[in-house]
């Protein structure tokens, strides 16, 4: 239930997200809610639900945005998530600093990936000066919405926890996951 | 048995299907192609209308956001505009006072030009008796002409007489109003033929004049509403000629040989601000013996002080 919830409230993030850019000028800096999204989800939700929400959520970046070849931001969403997921306790992303900094890095690893996939598969794809000038504000926008973010999602947590054992069962998945690795 | 297998690679199948297809999607959506997708087309149909109503969202908080701004600026705005309001309109106060003082200075300063052999000094009023019994008007004079101002001297203004100095203390002196019980005044009506006293009765706008008809022609020229009650300059107190006030009514009582009539002030004394304390006459002024104003022609009066009727 709370990914479901998590995943639905970032959806919802994403579909202001447009418009209220429309209206700000400083589009730059606003936060890759996509990789917040799965940073938060990779750490909170096992394996195959965080993999599943991140993917949720970066179909509904490509149908928001659909400049890109539709999958980009699966494919990020999916990959952060993953990342963050195999990472687990060696990432801390319960203290605020090393949320931002872990926000940041994740920017630019989404921006890089974002850029690979626009090589190998967007061929008349060719801003690619301005997405790498755009992504240090856009590394700081996100680092800086990071905590505030995760407090948000925490909270909706804490609401929803009760009845919701689903977060339980993806650690006893990874833990699965690894035994078979 | 393909099933077992499946459930047991469930999370590496799915891990891998979410990997792999992404980049097949974006494989055939990265090509130079002339028409979308049926994925593309449904992921338009589907965030087109959420875009749109989160766009109307935000558009109307961005509105209201927007005229909170406005009026917030509207309200400083009105405020300023308040403020500035209050001083023009105090200035305009202002003005319109200093234009009236002015207007009222230059009838003094034309009186005092058409009554050259009078030496007068000018003097502010500043305040009224309280009392219900007394009709007395306090004058501020200034320091300089103090040493001229004695008790008994008229005081005077462009449309008539006011009254005289009762009392003379510090830079102030009391003035006793013609309409004052005590006061009294030798007065004439020009062209009537008649002499008399104007003496006040104590009340606010109306004073009363005993007249004796000098010439027994009462029946060819009666006195009637209206006409100018004047000072005859007698009783060497006020200069000839000034205005007292007007007959009220031609409705005459008699005591012996006086005809008495009711006046009212030819000063209006509830708007009296300036006025003039004749403290003389001029040095050479003929007709008229040295410190007593001689006899003047008549005032010319303000048609406004004339009663109806």
């Amino acid at each position: 239930m709370r990914p479901l919830a998590w995943t639905l409230f970032t959806v919802l993030l994403l579909s202001f997200e447009g418009p209220l850019l429309r209206h700000v000028d400083r589009w730059w800096l606003a936060p890759d809610l996509l990789v917040l999204a799965a940073l938060y989800l990779g750490s909170r939700c096992g394996w195959l639900v965080g993999l599943c929400c991140a993917a949720a959520i970066g179909l509904c970046k490509d149908a928001f945005s659909l400049a890109a070849p539709v999958g980009t931001f699966v494919e990020i969403g999916t990959l952060l998530c993953a990342a963050t997921s195999l990472l687990g306790t060696r990432l801390d992303l319960r203290s605020t600093l090393p949320t931002m900094a872990a926000a940041g890095g994740a920017t630019f690893a989404a921006v890089g990936f974002f850029l690979l996939f626009q090589a190998l598969f967007h061929r008349s794809f060719g801003a690619f000066d301005e997405v790498l000038r755009a992504a240090p504000p856009m590394a700081l926008g996100t680092m800086l919405a990071a905590p505030v973010l995760f407090w948000i999602y925490d909270r909706i947590g804490d609401v929803l926890s009760g009845g919701d054992r689903i977060g339980a069962l993806p650690d006893r998945r990874r833990d699965g996951l690894r035994r078979t690795r | 048995m393909i099933w077992g297998l499946l459930r047991r690679h469930q999370v590496r199948i799915v891990s891998f299907a979410l990997m792999l297809l992404p980049l097949v999607s974006m494989y055939i959506h990265g090509k130079q192609r002339q028409e979308s997708t049926a994925i593309e087309r449904g992921l338009l149909r589907l965030s087109s209308p959420i875009q749109g109503v989160t766009d109307g969202v935000i558009s109307a908080l961005g509105e209201a956001f927007r005229s909170y701004i406005d009026l917030v600026e509207v309200r400083a705005r009105n405020v300023a505009l308040e403020s500035e309001n209050r001083e023009l309109l105090g200035e305009a106060l202002r003005s319109r006072a200093q234009g009236e003082e002015l207007r009222r200075v230059k009838l003094l300063c034309g009186f005092r030009a058409e009554h050259g052999e009078l030496r007068s000094v000018p003097a502010k009023v500043v305040s009224r008796e309280i009392s219900q019994f007394f009709r007395v008007l306090r004058l501020q004079i200034d320091v300089r002409d103090l040493k001229e101002v004695r008790e008994g001297q008229a005081v005077v203004t462009h449309d008539g007489v006011v009254g005289r100095i009762e009392r003379v203390g510090g830079d102030s002196a009391d003035v006793m109003l013609i309409t004052d019980a005590r006061s009294a005044a030798d007065a004439t009506i020009a062209g009537k033929g008649v002499a008399g006293t104007a003496r006040g009765k104590g009340k606010a706008s109306e004073f009363g004049a005993d007249f004796v008809h000098l010439e027994r022609a009462e029946q060819a020229t009666p006195i009637e509403a209206g006409d100018a009650v004047l000072t005859s300059g007698h009783d060497k107190v006020f200069p000839a000629g000034l205005e007292l006030g007007h007959v009220v009514a031609a409705a005459p009582t008699r005591q012996g040989p006086y005809v008495g009539y009711a006046l009212t002030p030819a000063v209006t004394f509830a708007t009296l601000e300036e006025v003039l304390i004749v403290v003389g006459q001029q040095p050479g002024a003929a007709g008229a013996p040295a410190g007593q104003p001689r006899a003047l022609p008549r005032v010319r009066s303000d048609p406004a002080n004339i009663p109806d009727g």
